[in-house]
């Protein structure tokens, strides 16, 4: 008996093993580090039992193989829980069955405790992935139904007879599972022995089911989890294991999206610990396979052959589908459940319709992109092989855009870095999902948004109108993964913002401040988790605020309003807070408007009204056909009533509203940039899914206010039109990538890092549609941007504020350009500026797809540099070599650079500390004279040489350098910013603590 | 619920937009400009103040050890500092069938350049003789019979001009430097007669290798020499082509010089040594630009000279010209109605205001312009195309070898309110030198101001003002004094500043160069 911390009840499971009428019967106690010793309490009962007393409870499996270690073991041992009590000859109708079938382990079956007349459990069967399935159906009342001997997968652990040789030759329970499982893995290699296992219902016990909840607590569904992937990676034999795991991967996958569609997050988290903790442990396994190829005596067929076929968690599914038929039919006495029974069925199989085509549209459209990757142009940058740099740029406070500034890191680098050790480094993989993963992501909120309304129909018109937009695919074609992401956040931040100002249905007054402070977090939270891609979108909430407010007034439902202001601005509170202390740049000091707002050229471009209202920023929705997805949205407007119509109006007024302010800016009326037009278009896009969705409602409810007449025929009409626009929407997905480029930038850049990436930068130059990397506003077209001399990465992204110095760089190259220099090289030298990069395509040619020549003036000044060598790469980007680039760490003769003429570049240097481990640490040896670091002086950086720190010189008024008397070995290292290091990882807690809050509220809410 | 207020507001905001749209389009379409030109190529400018520095490409020139012949680069800092800079060399040898010959330094390594400091005082004009310069380079050099040179000049700051002469027994010319390489560049006129040396200088000054197609438009028709067909000009080195045998024998053709990789500055020099015809050095700078208007400020029809004006289409679409020449004497006489000269595309076509037999313009597509104007009588021309398709003109002034010899130049496209050029050292045995101002404008007066600058600064020397499309001339000898270097034009509105001297075996017209930032386009104005 494995005893922990047991109740009230011990005496009678003692007593109930008292009474066994076995006649040779050794009692032994297992207690596991109870609080307080039950030997007195067992030896009470049983006088004679042995009382084994373990220092600390290290779960059911464990402590039950100390029974391994007592001498003098009988041919047979029975196994069981502290909560269990046998009928006076369950023990002996086990041996009895066991001799009489040669069986190899034998369970009884087991009854409720209270109620003696319900089965538990009688015997378990399970699947090829170790999911199991009562045989009996719990609760079941016992009408002997069930009495009959027979085969089965399993016994429950709660009382198990098996032989001693069997128990042994197992080596007992597997140790590595604490509690929950280990019953299945071993009846499962008792099997592998060539073991029966069997259970005889004649055989009896009560059973209170609570020794697993006293040893883990709550959390026995996630141990089942990881213990069941344990026993299917570790009981097959390799054949098996090569066929039964991909399968039980797409398994686990399958729960998971349903699981996401359920909103039911936790259990994608245990699904994907429970294989995560498994595969930490593949040594283990590893061992365990072995143990068990030395005594397996049947192939896996033969187990196989034991198991219940196909998948229990699909069977279970189907059982009670049919249970709730049964109770339909029941019930079919009344017509209104049978004609509501009949709704739900025709929606469900609707809804799985629907999403099995918007599903099968995007995989299709997305097809090239999930298999070749998502190529590296525009925003869609390139993310490092593995997680490791995007967390070492994180926990660092050393910025190397532009010449390097002190700043506080970036979240969204901790968050891709923890992402990416979540996909087991698979970085290509996390990119797609971070990209083009938002268009699922956008689907699913679009089809949510609507819920509380309580109309399937509506909400699948409302994921069909958001899928057919163009809005997604046009971003994927011009590589903004801000507009993605907008795309993905704009339903759910909308649906989280209705709820938080309880405007009906979504809420009302009612609601509990502690709820609505909750539901506020959760706005902000999904607010700057999109804002640390681009803080614009931030903005989307303001625009969702005042359209709401404008359309609740116009439509005379004012009520709420003051909430809805108050949760606006908590929200946006909230998430500024976040973001601090990277926020705070964005509003202190000199900050540009073009950190928010972005770099996009404020010249007039192409969009005009007709493109903007038909969401056609680039190729997709170009169409006439286009217009037919405005049409059942505008339905709404004229045929819906009460809140229904309210929302319609606040949807529209979003709509035009966006179009206008998108308009504006594109069509210079505005003289700043406001973002590219696919994330100022996405609030219009999720008010247009909206509105749809309000114009199917109208149809289900407000048309019947009307006489018949010509409305009667509008539903067909508006059929027509989401069936076009979503046509015409598939056409895009044909070339199956969304029309995006076929060939990224990293062809063309990727010999930077063959070059000591570390000692040079590049200093970028085009127009931030085209660009590679996030840059400062060069001019009211273009933008610049100074980078390392590497593959632009998601490292280099949101490069905050310019420092003097980079102005500076800027400055020299326009008045350089502007003059009659010709000479640039020589000026940006000092810098470290190996390259100047004219970026005037989206991507290399002929794959480019967006092309924004640069003016002529400043490519033909350029290219009439004496020292600005053109290099020889794909058309697209002008990459121009600088002859005179000294090295950002180089090494020099004493007092060379401090008597240097300004704007001249020195001849005489070399490269310094060849070997780096990152732009913060390089390592080499140096010989007497001067280090030059092109770094903005500070403290930060030291330079040793043979151990000792050298002293630090500021030389131009902002780089450095060190004065090297004695040659030997050099260390420069960059030593964090304590105060921004602090800010960051506080910032970190911050964002888990809530996150964890938030979980555990709704879970008890739940 | 009333549905309306909803309904009317949204239905306001779009019609918003749509009316703000309308207004939009139409102030766009109404700010429309054509686009003129076939490049972005500009002529020389001086750095403006301000400016970081200038550089100054001077391509052609040729030396002797003995300096007889010479290139010499002329710096004119106007500036109260020094003007530091450097000065590259590029020299270039040719055997006897016209290839280039390597050359190489002391230590055995390819010579293709050399580089020397050069500082200019304040206020000062230098001229640095390239002669013992490059024949300083290498043996070979100095012990050659003669060699190609070109040069390269930058200055830190702004306020230095740059110009460079060439001296040859047959005479000399001067011109200024360039400031601006091109992928185009267009010699409107070019003879390659017996006796006449034709050659294109062709200077790749930056670190990447230049690949060029050039071709001839004859009377004959275009012509493209195999030879010269994606000729790869060498990095940092000048390439000199001798033209006149792959294009033999024609009066007058034109050149056209297309970049296909890198960029180049490309300049001709033309020998002319027939006793019985012209005689005479000419150094062009080739045009890096079309224009829609070409400007030539002074104009003499002199007896015994020839003066022909060369205008070439360089594009698809035939070209609508006018050829319109306005005198002095217009105010009495009334305006001279313009000629018009329909260009096809790729053709040129030449206008002879005055004739004598050895004047070279010995072509089919010539018009006969005599007649428009009286002997002596000064005037200057305007060449404008009407049909946007932009061209490209240059005149040649012939005149026997003791009054000066052969000059052909190139016009102007752009007027400026600030324009300088250097004092020639031939100005003291001129026989006639002039500086004509033009004020290109048809409705604006010129306020003109003359200042001639020297050791002790500027000093104005005139002021005046100048009525729409009419011009003041100068006489230089009268303008200048010893010690003088520059002469500075300022003016209110832009204008075209063209310096004339004539002196026994020199002849050259030059136009002033303007400082960068005050350049404008002049209208494109009809006959009136």
């Amino acid at each position: 008996v494995v005893a922990h911390n047991p109740g009230a009840w011990f005496d009678e499971v003692l007593r109930s093993l008292l009474a066994q009428d076995y006649p040779s019967l050794e009692v032994v106690v297992v207690d596991a580090a109870s609080e307080q010793s039950i030997a007195p309490q067992v030896h009470d009962v049983i006088p004679e039992a042995l009382v084994v007393p373990l220092l600390a409870n290290q779960g059911f499996a464990k402590n039950a193989n100390t029974i391994l270690e007592h001498k003098g073991l009988g041919p047979y041992l029975l196994i069981c829980h502290d909560d269990v009590a046998l009928a006076p000859d369950c023990i002996r109708r086990l041996v009895e069955e066991t001799l009489r079938s040669n069986a190899g382990v034998v369970g009884p079956k087991l009854l409720d405790w209270e109620d003696p007349n319900r089965i538990l459990h009688v015997g378990l069967g399970a699947d090829k992935t170790g999911l199991v399935s009562d045989l009996a159906e719990p609760g079941e009342y016992d009408q002997e139904q069930h009495d009959a001997v027979r085969d089965v997968f399993a016994v429950p652990g709660a009382v198990t007879l098996l032989r001693t040789d069997l128990f042994q030759a197992l080596g007992g329970f597997d140790e590595g599972m604490l509690v929950q499982g280990e019953d299945l893995d071993l009846c499962w290699r008792a099997h592998a022995l060539g073991a029966r296992v069997l259970v005889n219902p004649a055989a009896t016990a009560r059973h209170r089911e609570d020794l697993s909840t006293r040893i883990v607590g709550t959390d026995r569904d996630r141990f089942a989890r990881r213990h069941r992937i344990r026993s299917m990676l570790s009981n097959y034999g390799l054949a098996h294991t090569i066929r039964v795991v991909p399968q039980a991967l797409i398994a686990s996958l399958v729960n998971m999206v349903i699981a996401l569609f359920q909103g039911r997050l936790t259990v994608i988290g245990d699904i994907a610990s429970a294989w995560g903790w498994n595969l930490r442990r593949l040594g283990q396994v590893r061992r365990r396979r072995s143990d068990l190829a030395e005594v397996r005596q049947v192939n896996d067929s033969e187990v196989r052959a034991l198991q219940i076929p196909g998948f229990e968690g699909l069977q279970a599914w189907r059982r009670r589908r049919a249970d709730r038929r049964a109770d339909e039919e029941l019930a079919d006495d009344d017509p209104a459940s049978v004609a509501l029974a009949s709704e739900r069925r025709r929606w469900f199989q609707a809804s799985v319709i629907v999403w099995s085509g918007v599903i099968a549209v995007l995989l299709f459209g997305s097809r090239g992109l999930i298999t070749g990757g998502v190529p590296t142009f525009n925003e869609f940058v390139s993310f490092p092989d593995g997680p490791g740099p995007l967390l070492t740029e994180w926990s660092t406070t050393w910025r190397s855009s532009g010449v390097g500034s002190d700043a506080p890191s970036s979240l969204l680098h901790a968050l891709l870095g923890l992402g990416g050790i979540a996909l087991f480094g698979q970085m290509g993989l996390l990119k797609l999902v971070v990209t083009v993963g938002m268009l699922g992501v956008g689907a699913l909120g679009a089809y949510r948004l609507l819920s509380p309304f309580g109309s399937v129909p509506a909400q699948l018109v409302s994921l069909v109108v958001y899928v057919a937009a163009p809005l997604p695919y046009n971003a994927i074609h011009d590589g903004s993964w801000s507009g993605l992401v907008a795309y993905g956040a704009m339903p759910w931040i909308a649906r989280r913002l209705a709820i938080a100002a309880g405007i009906p249905p979504f809420g009302d007054e009612e609601t509990r401040l502690i709820r609505r402070l909750a539901d506020t977090t959760v706005v902000a939270l999904i607010l700057a988790a999109a804002a640390l891609v681009n803080p614009i979108i931030g903005g989307s909430l303001g625009v969702l605020a005042v359209g709401w407010i404008l359309g609740g007034l116009a439509t005379r439902r004012v009520g709420g309003l003051a909430r809805l202001i108050a949760v606006t601005v908590a929200a946006a509170a909230i998430g500024f807070a976040l973001l601090m202390p990277a926020s705070l740049g964005l509003v202190l000091g000199n900050a540009d408007w073009s950190l928010i707002g972005g770099t996009r050229s404020i010249e007039a471009g192409d969009l005009g009204l007709s493109e903007l209202m038909r969401f056609a920023t680039g190729p997709h929705g170009a169409s006439a056909v286009g217009w037919a997805l405005l049409i059942l949205p505008a339905l709404s407007l004229l045929l819906a009533f009460g809140q229904r119509l309210a929302w319609a109006a606040r949807c529209w007024i979003i709509i035009v509203g966006c179009v206008g302010l998108a308009w504006a800016s594109e069509q210079a009326e505005v003289n700043f940039a406001l973002a590219d037009p696919n994330v100022v278009l996405a609030p219009a896009a999720m008010s247009l899914a909206f509105a749809a969705g309000m114009a199917a409602m109208a149809f289900q409810r407000d048309l019947r206010r009307y006489r018949f007449g010509w409305r009667q025929l509008v539903p067909f009409v508006a059929v027509v039109a989401v069936i076009a626009s979503a046509g015409a929407g598939l056409g895009g997905a044909l070339g199956g990538k969304w029309e995006s480029v076929d060939l990224g930038y990293e062809t063309v850049f990727d010999f930077f890092d063959n070059e000591a990436p570390a000692h040079g930068r590049a200093l970028w130059l085009g127009e931030a549609d085209v660009m590679p990397v996030d840059g400062w506003r060069y001019n009211d077209e273009l933008t610049y941007a100074l980078t390392h001399a590497r593959l632009p990465t998601v490292l280099d992204h949101q490069t905050g504020n310019p420092d003097d110095q980079t102005q500076e760089i800027r400055d020299v190259f326009e008045t350089t350009l502007a003059g009659s220099s010709s000479r640039l090289g020589q000026r940006l030298a000092l810098f470290g500026i190996r390259y100047v990069i004219v970026v005037e395509a989206n991507a290399p040619a002929p794959a480019e797809t967006i092309a924004r020549p640069v003016d002529p003036r400043i490519t033909s000044r350029l290219s009439e540099q004496l020292d600005l060598v053109p290099l020889e790469v794909r058309p697209g980007a002008t990459i121009y070599r600088n002859l005179a680039s000294v090295p950002t760490v180089s090494a020099f003769d004493a007092d060379v650079l401090q008597t240097l003429a300004p704007g001249m570049a020195p001849t005489d240097f070399s490269t310094a500390l060849l070997e780096f481990s990152s732009v913060r640490s390089y390592r080499g040896d140096v010989e007497s004279g001067e280090i030059y670091v092109a770094a903005p002086a500070s403290s930060t950086w030291t330079l040793r040489v043979n151990g000792q720190q050298q002293p630090r010189i500021e030389v131009f008024g902002w780089a450095q350098l060190f004065p090297v008397e004695t040659p030997g070995e050099a260390t420069l290292t960059y030593s964090n910013n304590q105060a921004y290091w602090f800010a960051g990882v506080a910032q970190l807690l911050v964002w888990a603590a809530l996150v964890l809050v938030l979980i555990l509220g709704r879970r008890r809410r739940v | 619920m009333n549905r309306w207020p909803s309904l009317v507001l949204v239905l306001a905001m779009l019609a918003g937009l749509i009316v703000l749209e309308q207004r939009s389009s139409g102030s766009t379409e109404s700010g429309d400009s054509p686009e003129v030109g076939l490049n972005e190529g500009q002529g020389p400018l001086t750095a403006a103040p301000g400016s970081s520095g200038s550089t100054w490409y001077c391509p052609a020139g040729f030396i002797t050890p003995d300096a007889l012949n010479d290139h010499v680069v002329i710096v004119t800092n106007s500036t109260d500092e020094p003007a530091l800079g450097t000065l590259t060399i590029y020299p270039s040898l040719l055997d006897t069938e016209g290839n280039p010959v390597a050359l190489f330094d002391a230590f055995g390594n390819p010579l293709t350049r050399a580089v020397q400091p050069i500082e200019v005082p304040a206020r000062t004009q230098r001229s640095v003789s390239l002669a013992p310069l490059v024949s300083s380079l290498n043996d070979q050099l100095a012990t050659n019979t003669g060699a190609f040179a070109g040069a390269l000049a930058e200055f830190d700051g702004a306020g230095v001009n740059v110009e460079h002469m060439v001296v040859a027994a047959q005479g000399s010319d001067v011109g200024p430097c360039a400031t601006s390489a091109s992928t185009n560049w267009w010699f409107a006129s070019g003879t390659t007669t017996v006796d006449v040396g034709h050659q294109l200088y062709i200077l790749n000054p930056f670190p990447d290798d230049a690949v060029v197609d050039i071709s001839f438009v004859t009377d004959a028709g275009t012509r493209s020499p195999t030879a010269f067909n994606g000729k790869l000009i060498p990095a940092q080195s000048l390439t000199v082509l001798q033209v006149a045998p792959e294009a033999p024998a024609n009066a007058q053709m034109t050149a056209e010089v297309k970049v296909i990789a890198g960029r180049v500055v490309t300049e001709r020099l033309q020998l002319f040594e027939n006793e019985g015809g012209p005689s005479g050095l000419s150094l062009s700078l080739g045009s890096n630009r079309t224009s829609l208007q070409w400007f030539f400020p002074a104009g003499r029809s002199v007896a015994g000279a020839g003066e022909s004006y060369l205008i070439y289409n360089p594009g698809d679409e035939p070209a609508e010209v006018e050829f319109e020449l306005k005198p002095d004497s217009a105010d009495r006489i009334g305006d001279i109605a313009p000629l018009a000269v329909p260009v096809g595309a790729r053709e040129r076509w030449i206008v002879t205001v005055s004739e004598h037999p050895s004047h070279p313009v010995d072509a089919l597509a010539t018009i006969d312009a005599s007649t428009m104007v009286a002997p002596s009588e000064p005037f200057f021309v305007s060449v404008r195309s009407f049909n946007e398709i932009p061209i490209v003109a240059e005149r040649i002034f012939t005149r026997p070898a003791a009054a000066g010899g052969v000059t052909a130049s190139l016009g102007a496209d752009v007027a400026a309110t600030d324009q300088a050029m250097a004092v020639p050292q031939a100005l003291t045995e001129a026989q006639s030198a002039t500086l004509a101002v033009l004020n290109p404008s048809g409705v604006s007066i010129a306020r003109v101001q003359i200042l001639v600058g020297g050791p002790e600064g500027d000093e104005l020397r005139a002021d005046v003002e100048l009525a729409p499309r009419r011009r003041a001339v100068y006489d230089l000898q009268t303008l200048v004094e010893p010690g003088d270097q520059w002469i500075r034009v300022i003016s209110s509105t832009g204008t075209i500043a063209e310096m004339t001297i004539a002196a026994d075996g020199v002849l050259f017209s030059t136009n002033a160069i303007p400082v960068e930032g005050t350049t404008s386009t002049p209208d494109l104005l009809a006959f009136d």
